[in-house]
């Protein structure tokens, strides 16, 4: 998530003693490993937006939905090289980034991620397709840059 | 097709020093906790309390005497 195995340690190192100050708060409603997921993905999506200066480009996103179904976005973003998604992924704002791989690298099901982002089930299902799409006009956009 | 985002999932594992350097500070965290609360009042109990003194009137007083009497009374008749 963070791209530095140094600074992956120090972040887990100040989650694990966030878990133990907010275990009091753990209700035992979701799983323990969500809960913990879910204080880890915002612990690091907070640090991500803090220290990371990311330059997203404000670009409309709506004709690139509308021209391309969901379906085909999965596809073209599943057909990437690994290089390629690296580079897809670090272009991408931190929650999008997470979304997508809690889904597709962790095989969490919808009902987790609704859980982890305290979101309803439409709600999770239009972030990622957002994140799909703006993933796959990143990829656009570094083919072309490529050539 | 291989899943891209399963090639390029990090397979290391967490430095051993990692799990030791976190429970360091989970029993110095414990240690500065129970040092507050040795050296703090523990306000949910004595704020009740001093407001029931606080409070307090003579009826009440004499209502707590007429129930320690009566007490009294049943436990002579026994």
């Amino acid at each position: 998530m963070v791209n530095s195995r140094a600074l992956a340690e120090d972040l887990s190192h100040d989650i694990f003693l966030k878990v133990f100050l907010s275990l009091q708060k753990y209700d035992g409603k979701a799983s323990f490993s969500t809960w913990l997921y879910r204080i880890s993905s915002n612990f690091c999506i907070d640090f991500i937006r803090k220290h990371k200066r990311i330059d997203i480009k404000i670009e409309d996103y709506s004709y690139e939905l509308e021209s391309r179904t969901e379906e085909e976005n999965e596809r073209e973003l599943l057909s990437s090289k690994a290089e390629t998604l690296t580079k897809i992924l670090d272009q991408l704002d931190p929650e999008d980034k997470m979304i997508l791989l809690m889904k597709y690298q962790e095989d969490m099901s919808i009902k987790d991620i609704m859980e982890v982002f305290d979101l309803s089930e439409s709600a999770v299902k239009m972030r990622l397709k957002r994140a799909k799409a703006k993933a796959v006009n990143f990829k656009t956009e570094i083919k072309r840059d490529h050539g | 097709m291989d899943n891209p985002f399963k090639l390029i999932k990090p397979t290391d594992k967490p430095p051993e020093h990692l799990k030791k350097d976190v429970m360091d500070s989970i029993e110095l965290m414990i240690l500065v906790v129970r040092m507050l609360q040795l050296f703090m009042v523990d306000y949910s109990i004595s704020i009740p309390e001093s407001m029931d003194h606080l409070f307090r009137t003579s009826k009440d007083d004499k209502h707590t005497k007429n129930h320690e009497n009566d007490g009294n009374k049943d436990d002579l008749k026994k």
